[in-house]
């Protein structure tokens, strides 16, 4: 309507008035347009003292009565035109809260005058639902009956909601069924077919109940308590179980048919608390609780979409029980939601009469206040009337008009309009805007952006055109040219533009930038809508940075850590000498593992590189597919590389077992360059797998091959043999085994005696011995400890000698040296292999045996001529590798 | 012209793999997994070399004398078997010349490092030979063609 007289006030303008009572007309309209209703009103009246029937002037006249509260006089001005529609419809709406049953006279009289219309029956329904409900629900079924589009719906609800408070439930009932099926696309039929629902489940109760709800024993309210207790306990679980064998027991008990909806509800099951809620219903419908406890779950778990049915729940609510303050409260806040102003006033009006201190009696003033408050008269926007001088007034009258259309949602004949304002003033910016304004409504962004463009061409220094530039270049995800044109608008002093750049920033992860930027949209911002979410974007750019900040920190610090301990490990990391030093038992296991590495993976695989890498040249698939399998292993089966990194481990295993940290990758001299053959070996494997088509790219990775398998099979090979070599050879002298004979004799056990001194023989010293230098140093040592005890023991004074004999031997068969040790001594006594070997001796021999066993030597007790016998220690002679094997074959 | 025929005496089958695939264009090759039948081979048919491995610790049959052995290390017959397994490829050489068979063996064995054995072993076991552990399928056509030369 406003937007009709919006229209007729436009367009009234040079109309068929003297001049000065079209002044005076055109005073009022400027007047009414402006707010100022008293002096409008005046210069109608004035209007129509001199034309009492201009139709536009009595409308006039009656709005502005209106707008300042004067009922009566703008019922009476509307009466004038006793036949006009439009009077008859504005008496009819300001009749309907005052008058029922006149308005609804007077939509009848619309009725026939707009013969085929259906909005006067609407409007008589609106008229009679509180006072005449079957008489409203028959104006509905006429207004249905001539609608050709979806009806509208809150009039309907309202009349339904009439029936229902009636006891009108099969016109109800009828009623709602016509609309399910006539209309069942409509937004508001979900709230028609609850409230039918509801209708059926309460006259199926209806059926159900017989007798008043039945009070529950002492027992079961026993029950009904502990289920309550539950509940409060959070075993919500144990409640509901509790309270359906409650039900089972007292099915007509509305108490616990109510509580177990409330359960229901703690546990979010709201299709399930509602049928428990409209059980209660419908077995007590005079308890108020449950039509309270009803409408609530339609108000907090349906996002408004039944708060018409939980106001009607409410109602009743009250009704039972009109001294429930909350209630009222509740009602209060439904009604406001629903928009019935006039009704939600009353009703927190009502609250605060009932409870004037309590808990929402502040909110309650607070809207009391918000809903008697008056519109402050308009401002006088005449005065800055800033049209352009130039522009016709033609155009003017079009732009408005264009407005108007656009406000109506009329696109199409805004666009019309604005085309013929842009004909006559094309560089009136206003109008382009409108114009982007329109195409963009209309869904198109290029027409849109063109028409701003040039209204920026006529006028750059517009700061919301650049804003709406912005806006639809980020929209349609141009960001650059979002940034450009918001960048525009922000320097023009635009503090929405700012926050749009901030969010830009923060999107793209520019935190630093985004907090720079809100700094100075909170300079420029003094409220409005972008303010609340530039201060939460504010808290996440501080999150983001902090975050950022942190995991600089974090990856810093990690890397920094990482890096520190990678180079403390490097610098503290030893060799495997350094092992061999430090912890001389690890000797065997080292050679173990340095053995296999040689035999087992030297010996049988890497011997193959050279005919792989032959292979490969030839383009040999099945012989390359063979040597690949071999290095990189197959199907579980580990290849060389694996099996190495395998035994690199155990070695560092080895050496942490002992305290030693062993670096073998970088400064052992022995494992390094097998590292990097290996880790070449590693990068060729991708294209062993898959060898390159060109014989080019393919001789190149058979020299590689090459170039590893030298590294491997001549370097590694026989650094590994030098190694164990060293590792399990003693070079024996007659020096060193009197070094070990002058340590025993140190020893507390023996300084106090008399002994003679050790007398070594060695056939050519030195003799290499596979056997390491401490097993060694043990096994003469001990045995020399057992030979002085027993001369000490064994032996007359006189005859009391010692000797220590070193010869080389030969095995027939299989060409092996070996060097006995014989250990001779004086003492009287027997000792046997078998006492040897069966352990029947002390702990040192013992464990000289074992360390001889170890070395795949062998012990055993001899005669020996001019001594009383001697221990035979044969340990593996080592040969020296520098002699050529030819010369020795020839020797 | 008639492949030289080479028989390989293992206990697994990793040189007769290697051989066959790069070897098997130069010399007929056949494959025995111990001592014994190493033995039976030689009597059932003519060989131009004898190729031994060393070790022979997956053969179920040695040569060599146990009992002898287990009499040096104080009865400890593990121990013996080990030392038989360990250095089979001699006791099999020993047992070829004990029965008269003059083929030239080639050992896959390392003697750079033992020339004093290996100049023991010539002067009973010759003609013999040996390639080392690192000796790929070249290496050792060439020491097979050097000895059948």
């Amino acid at each position: 309507m406003i937007l009709l007289w919006f229209f007729w006030l436009t367009a009234a303008q040079g109309s068929e008035l003297s001049p000065l009572v079209n002044e005076r007309f055109s005073q009022a309209v400027t007047a009414e347009k402006a707010g100022d209703f008293t002096t409008a009103a005046a210069q109608y009246g004035m209007v129509l003292a001199v034309a009492p029937y201009y139709d536009r002037a009595v409308m006039g006249l009656g709005r502005s009565l209106q707008a300042q509260g004067d009922v009566p006089g703008a019922l009476a001005a509307y009466e004038r035109l006793h036949a006009s529609p439009e009077a008859i419809e504005a008496r009819a709406v300001l009749l309907e809260n005052s008058d029922p049953q006149a308005a609804a006279d007077l939509y009848r009289l619309l009725q026939t005058l707009l013969l085929g219309d259906e909005w006067p029956y609407l409007g008589e329904a609106r008229a009679l639902t509180d006072t005449d409900s079957m008489a409203a629900a028959t104006a509905v079924e006429n207004y249905l009956d001539l609608v050709d589009r979806d009806p509208k719906g809150p009039t309907i609800l309202d009349v339904l909601g009439a029936l229902r408070r009636d006891d009108q439930d099969e016109r109800a009932e009828a009623l709602m069924v016509r609309l399910l099926n006539d209309w069942p696309q409509a937004d508001w039929m979900p709230e028609v077919q609850a409230r039918l629902d509801r209708l059926l489940i309460e006259r199926s109760a209806q059926d159900f109940i017989v007798s008043e709800p039945e009070p529950l024993s002492d027992g079961q309210r026993t029950v009904l308590n502990e289920a309550r207790l539950s509940a409060a306990q959070g075993d919500t679980e144990r409640a509901l179980t509790q309270l359906r064998l409650l039900i089972r027991d007292a099915p007509r008990s509305a108490e616990a048919w109510g509580t177990l909806g409330e359960v229901h509800l703690q546990l979010g099951q709201v299709a399930d608390a509602e049928q428990s809620y409209r059980w209660a219903l419908a077995i007590d419908p005079a308890e108020a609780v449950w039509h309270e406890r009803f409408g609530q779950l339609l108000i907090t778990r349906y996002g408004g979409k039944r708060d018409r049915e939980a106001r009607d729940s409410l109602r009743t609510a009250r009704a039972l029980r009109p001294s429930w303050a909350a209630v009222v409260y509740a009602l209060a806040e439904v009604e406001r939601s629903l928009r019935d102003y006039d009704s939600a006033l009353t009703a927190y009006q009502d609250y605060l009469k009932m409870d004037p201190n309590g808990s929402w009696s502040s909110t309650a003033r607070k809207r009391v206040a918000d809903l008697s408050r008056l519109a402050p008269p308009a401002i006088e926007t005449a005065a800055i009337d800033d049209t352009p001088a130039e522009v016709p007034e033609e155009a003017v009258q079009q732009y408005r008009l264009a407005r108007a259309y656009r406000s109506r949602d009329d696109l199409n004949a805004a666009q019309t309009a604005i085309a013929t304002v842009l004909d006559v003033a094309p560089d009136w910016t206003a109008a382009i805007n409108l114009s982007a304004a329109i195409s963009l409504a209309k869904g198109d962004g290029q027409s849109a952006l063109a028409s701003w463009n040039r209204s920026l061409k006529v006028n750059p220094n517009q700061a919301q055109v650049w804003l709406a530039i912005g806006e639809l270049h980020r929209q349609k995800g141009r960001l650059a040219e979002a940034e450009a044109a918001l960048q525009g608008a922000a320097q023009r002093g635009v503090a929405d533009a700012l926050y749009l750049l901030a969010d830009m920033a923060f999107d793209s992860g520019d935190f630093d930038d985004a907090e720079r930027i809100l700094v100075r949209f909170f300079e420029l911002s003094t409220g409005g809508s972008r303010h609340a979410p530039a201060l939460a974007l504010q808290d996440q750019v501080v999150d983001a940075l902090q975050r950022q900040k942190m995991l600089l920190w974090g990856g810093g610090s990690f890397v920094f850590l990482s890096i520190l301990l990678f180079w403390v490990r490097r610098l503290r990391a030893q060799p495997l000498s350094t092992l061999l030093e430090q912890a001389p038992g690890s000797a065997h296991d080292v050679a173990m593992v340095v053995s296999a590495v040689r035999h087992e993976l030297l010996k049988h695989n890497t011997t193959l590189l050279e005919e792989l890498a032959e292979a490969l040249k030839c383009g040999d698939v099945d012989a390359v597919s063979y040597g690949v399998r071999r290095l990189y292993g197959d199907e579980g089966a580990q290849g060389v590389v694996a099996r190495f990194d395998g035994y690199v481990r155990q070695l560092r295993s080895l050496g942490r077992r002992h305290g030693v940290l062993l670096d073998l990758r970088n400064k052992d001299p022995l494992f390094a360059p097998m590292s990097g053959a290996m880790r070449k070996l590693r990068r060729l494997e991708n294209k062993l797998h898959r060898p390159p088509k060109r014989s080019a790219s393919r001789f190149e990775v058979a020299e590689q091959l090459v170039e590893v398998g030298k590294a491997l099979n001549d370097d590694a090979y026989h650094a590994l043999g030098r190694f164990m070599q060293q590792l399990g050879t003693v070079h024996l002298s007659s020096e060193a085994l009197l070094e070990v004979e002058e340590r025993v004799r140190e020893e507390p056990a023996f300084t106090h005696l008399d002994l003679p001194l050790l007398s070594v023989q060695v056939a050519s010293e030195p003799i290499p011995v596979r056997v390491f230098q401490g097993d060694l140093d043990d096994i003469v040592a001990n045995l020399l400890r057992n030979a002085y005890q027993a001369i000490a023991m064994n032996s007359p004074d006189a005859e009391r000698r010692i000797g220590l004999s070193v010869i080389e031997q030969a095995d027939l068969i299989t060409g092996l040296a070996t060097v006995e040790l014989r250990f001779q001594d004086t003492a009287e006594g027997v000792l046997t292999d078998a006492m040897l070997h069966g352990r029947s001796i002390g702990r040192g021999l013992g464990l000289t045996v074992d360390l001889v066993t170890r070395h795949e030597g062998t012990i055993h007790v001899e005669s020996e001529p001019g001594w009383s016998k001697a221990i035979v220690v044969s340990l593996q002679r080592v040969e020296s590798s520098d002699t050529p094997v030819a010369v020795l074959a020839e020797e | 012209m008639a492949l030289a025929r080479v028989l390989v005496v293992e206990d697994g089958h990793e040189y007769i793999e290697t051989f066959s695939r790069f070897l098997g264009d130069d010399f007929e090759l056949v494959r025995v997994g111990d001592g014994p039948s190493c033995m039976d081979a030689l009597a059932a048919a003519n060989w131009d070399l004898i190729f031994l491995d060393m070790r022979f610790d997956r053969a179920e049959r040695l040569i060599g004398d146990q009992a002898a052995l287990e009499k040096r290390f104080h009865g400890d017959a593990g121990r013996a078997k080990r030392y038989l397994e360990n250095h089979q490829g001699t006791y099999i050489a020993n047992a070829i010349r004990e029965a008269g068979y003059p083929h030239p063996l080639l050992f896959s064995y390392d003697f750079d490092g033992e020339p004093q054995r290996f100049a023991h072993l010539t002067t009973r076991l010759a003609p013999i030979s040996y390639v080392n552990d690192m000796a790929g399928p070249a290496d050792i056509r060439s020491a097979i063609l050097e000895m059948l030369d």
